[in-house]
């Protein structure tokens, strides 16, 4: 045995996230006795790998405070208050749910829309969607013969139901946004489409299907989807629905093993009065490469073993042949 | 030390081996992947082939000290003459495909330490890793300098330098 590998050594840290139950409350678990040591690009599900990130922070607000007692007020016990932690940290890969979760609330798919339809900020009226057909998968939508003349490869496109006027949370698989009252989405049929996490760029278009680059993240078209094309993706200042995912953080171990970071809930959350949305992160002046800035506040769970309320968990796998303590 | 070397050299031979197996060097009739490690060499191999990574290690520094690390300069030379008929008109492709080869090989930037000493080879419960390859010209290469005084068929060779950092493997328990 040596000491040597008792000292993790990394450079470069991995994201991955995954869907909250809004309904039910239900987290994404990461069991390190079931995900020890997983290959980093290919996560176990349901984790959705975000790429490498820089700057991680993780920041503790609990507090243990003292109990003082009797005439010198010594400390005869202590308590621990303010249960609270942050992650912080920057993408540097962009995509749908790297905006989504840097800009904290309803992330907007662009939804193709007609000629004639009125501007809007996140997109105007949008052409008919085409329904997808039965034995569609995550990674392939049946829309049936002459449907898919509308598509190319390269296209992306946007997966999930008609909104039918309902109230709450809107979104196969994952929740997307918080309807209150249809009148505030215009009645849109669309509405769903365009806050969905399924979305996804078409690498092969068929007679009959799209064939998908990427599985869809809610998994397979469930009966009555729709598909549209989607344009670009926005997010904004403002809203009111607040992200809610399970995060995942693994330092690449180089040296002493590996140690991971599990969040079963991260809440977008602000660190200061003024931040920066994103930053230019300088390669060669003029140059440099955009970051996408975000910042999480972590909500407590409980812990089926010892019913503990917890906010985060810190796992590590020591290196093969390295001592234990 | 010599552990740190063989399991930096043995990542980096067997990843080239899954990455590009027809970069091969026959040595003595017998073909091995086109990387070897200099100093392991019979002398009497002193003509550097091109097509043919070759690694040599360098300097080593203390990079901390409570728990000794050490920092070893390593540099990987190797040359493109082009395949195309002996023209040499390819010669810079061949030499982007080593280079993108030799950051492929050299990715990730870390690796279990081995004591290769034995058989199996003995997990030492620490890492070896290093930084990503500046490449560069070899010193005192005249590739360029011919270039650019004509389109010659000169051999393009390339100088990349890393430093490999591993733990001292000593034993406490």
């Amino acid at each position: 045995m040596t000491r040597a590998g008792l000292r993790p050594v990394s450079r470069q840290t991995r994201a991955y996230f995954a869907p909250v139950d809004r309904v039910n409350g239900v987290t994404a678990v990461f069991d390190p006795s079931k995900n020890s040591g997983f290959p980093l690009d290919a996560p176990p599900a349901p984790w959705i790998d975000l790429g490498w990130i820089e700057n991680f922070q993780r920041t503790s607000t609990s507090q243990i405070e003292g109990l003082g007692a009797g005439s010198a007020g010594a400390v005869m016990a202590q308590v621990r208050r303010g249960l609270g932690t942050r992650v912080e940290f920057e993408f540097r890969d962009w995509g749908k749910l790297q905006m989504a979760l840097a800009g904290g609330a309803e992330h907007m798919n662009v939804l193709a829309t007609d000629a004639n339809a009125a501007p809007e900020g996140s997109g105007g009226a949008a052409v008919s969607a085409i329904p997808v057909l039965e034995g569609s998968t995550a990674e392939e939508l049946i829309l049936g013969v002459g449907a898919t003349v509308g598509f190319q490869t390269g296209d992306l496109v946007a997966c999930d139901m008609d909104y039918l006027q309902q109230v709450g949370y809107v979104g196969t698989g994952t929740a997307g946004a918080y309807v209150k009252n249809p009148a505030d989405v215009r009645q849109d049929a669309h509405y769903v489409r365009r806050v969905t996490f399924n979305v996804g760029r078409v690498a092969q278009v068929t007679a009959t299907s799209l064939v998908l680059a990427q599985a869809l993240a809610g998994g397979a078209p469930v009966a009555g989807a729709s598909v549209q094309k989607v344009i670009a993706f926005v997010d904004r200042e403002g809203g009111t629905f607040l992200q809610h995912w399970s995060g995942l953080f693994v330092m690449e171990e180089e040296s002493g093993g590996r140690v991971c970071f599990y969040y079963p809930i991260l809440s977008p959350t602000t660190v200061k009065p003024e931040w920066q949305r994103e930053s230019l992160v300088p390669i060669q002046k003029p140059i440099g490469e955009m970051a996408l800035q975000a910042a999480f506040t972590a909500l407590p769970t409980v812990d089926g073993n010892d019913g503990a309320v917890v906010l985060c968990y810190r796992s590590y796998f020591p290196a093969g042949g390295a001592g234990v303590y | 030390m010599q552990a740190a070397k063989d399991s930096f050299f043995m990542a980096l031979r067997d990843r080239l081996m899954a990455l590009n197996p027809a970069r091969t060097v026959n040595l003595d009739g017998v073909s091995v992947p086109g990387i070897l490690v200099r100093e392991n060499m019979e002398a009497r191999c002193n003509e550097a082939l091109a097509g043919v990574f070759y690694v040599d290690f360098g300097e080593l520094l203390i990079a901390e000290s409570s728990r000794p690390m050490l920092g070893m300069d390593c540099r990987v030379w190797y040359a493109s003459e082009g395949t195309v008929g002996g023209s040499g008109v390819d010669r810079g492709r061949v030499l982007a495909e080593m280079d993108e080869e030799l950051m492929r090989i050299c990715t990730p930037a870390h690796t279990q330490m081995l004591d290769y000493s034995e058989s199996p080879a003995r997990d030492l419960g620490a890492g070896v890793f290093w930084t990503a390859p500046e490449l560069g010209n070899a010193p005192g290469d005249e590739a360029v300098a011919k270039q650019q005084r004509g389109a010659s068929g000169a051999r393009l060779a390339r100088y990349a330098q890393l430093r490999v950092y591993f733990f001292l493997p000593e034993v406490d328990v």
